[in-house]
């Protein structure tokens, strides 16, 4: 399977840690044109297009759960797509951005509400009872929110997810989110 | 006199673990050694005066993310590894806050000699750190918290502190732990009416 990939693409990030994550190996082509319309899979079984969709593919045949009841599958993937509009905004302007834009701030608002009550109920993932493809697709949401300069302070459910997120068997960062050495 | 001020829940800095803080604007940074041991410096290095609340705990020390300087736990540079045979000079130091906790909070005085007011501690069980969109006397106003930097009200423990001018932190424990998944809902129809300008409603259990 090739995946038409963009280094410093958010979206395209989420579906290459999806991958890592997933133990599933991935013929990297890289190509300006996943910077703009995100990342697409090729391959014998089709062309699989959008973060969520190409997930939901890789996760079949592993032990990844992809919690098809819950609203919050297609909520990620939208939440994914207009952060990533926000942050190639941000990175591109030639003019400097106004930090911690509210849309963003708002995302993260979602996020950290919901981690809230999974926490309450005894989970530390976004969508159910373990870590699932909308954990994936949000990831980059959360550790890469630095980027439009949202302060983290405000968001003690965020660090923690990002925590227990990076501690996941097979975790990559992308430039933007650290190695700690 | 001291002014201590209600920063986090100390459960949202677990053992091992880096956490950033604003406090009128302040930049702090908050971070826990393997042992438990809490500390809060200025947010800023002082190689680059990069933020220190993007590096990580190794050791009993706070490694910066950008140059790897290690600072232990008195905020002394002890290691910079483009030097690795280099013994820092004792100049070198993260600037401190003073840090406590109490209540299940995190507190921190910037100066001053006065410990934290004793309080009569209970177990108390951390619900919910929460960002409110409004200025810290809004908020203050709105929960009926005067001169007491904490308020027990219902069985739930409410404190507050300005991140910045126009948001503030609202961090509630509970007094009894089977409280604390309707506390952080409370928490946030709190912070729903607050920024709506709606009265504030107490009831715990919907
Ligand atoms: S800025 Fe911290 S080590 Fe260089």
């Amino acid at each position: 399977m090739i995946l038409h990939d963009w280094a410093l693409d958010d979206r395209c990030y989420a579906v290459r840690l999806g991958a890592a994550l997933m133990g599933r190996r991935l013929t990297i082509h890289t190509t300006s044109e996943a910077a703009v319309q995100g990342p697409v899979l090729t391959g014998t079984d089709g062309t699989h297009r959008g973060p969520l969709a190409i997930l939901d593919f890789l996760a079949r045949d592993t032990p990844w759960r992809v919690p098809t009841t819950s609203p919050w599958v297609t909520r990620a993937d939208e939440m994914l797509v207009t952060f990533s509009d926000l942050r190639r905004n941000a990175l591109l302007a030639s003019m400097p951005q106004t930090p911690n834009p509210p849309a963003c701030r708002r995302l993260l608002r979602m996020i950290e509400d919901q981690l809230s009550a999974q926490r309450h109920a005894g989970s530390d993932w976004i969508a159910g009872p373990d870590a699932s493809i909308v954990d994936i697709a949000l990831f980059p949401v959360a550790a890469l929110s630095h980027d439009l300069e949202v302060p983290h302070d405000l968001f003690p459910e965020l660090r923690r997810f990002i925590r227990s997120f990076r501690a996941l068997p097979g975790f990559i960062t992308m430039p933007g989110i650290p190695e700690y050495h | 006199m001291t002014m201590w001020h209600p920063v986090a829940l100390g459960a949202d800095i677990p053992a091992g673990t880096v956490a950033p803080v604003r406090l009128h604007g302040d930049e702090v940074v908050l971070w826990r050694d393997e042992a438990g041991i809490l500390h809060a410096w200025e947010d800023r290095c002082p190689h680059r005066g990069m933020r220190l609340s993007f590096g990580f705990v190794r050791k009993g020390r706070l490694a910066c993310l950008y140059h790897g300087w290690q600072f232990d736990g008195e905020g002394r540079c002890r290691h910079i590894p483009a030097h690795p045979d280099l013994s820092p000079p004792g100049t070198i130091r993260a600037r401190t806050w003073r840090a406590d906790e109490a209540h299940g909070f995190v507190w921190l005085a910037h100066d001053g000699s006065e410990s934290l007011p004793a309080m009569k501690d209970g177990a108390f069980t951390a619900a919910r750190s929460i960002a409110i969109e409004s200025a810290r006397g809004t908020v203050a106003a709105a929960l009926g918290i005067g001169q007491d930097p904490v308020l027990s009200r219902d069985g739930l423990i409410c404190a507050v502190h300005a991140a910045d001018g126009e948001t503030t932190m609202l961090h509630v424990a509970v007094a009894n732990p089977a409280d604390a998944a309707d506390a952080a809902l409370w928490a946030q129809r709190t912070r729903d009416s607050i920024e709506r300008g709606e009265a504030v409603a107490w009831e715990l259990h919907l």
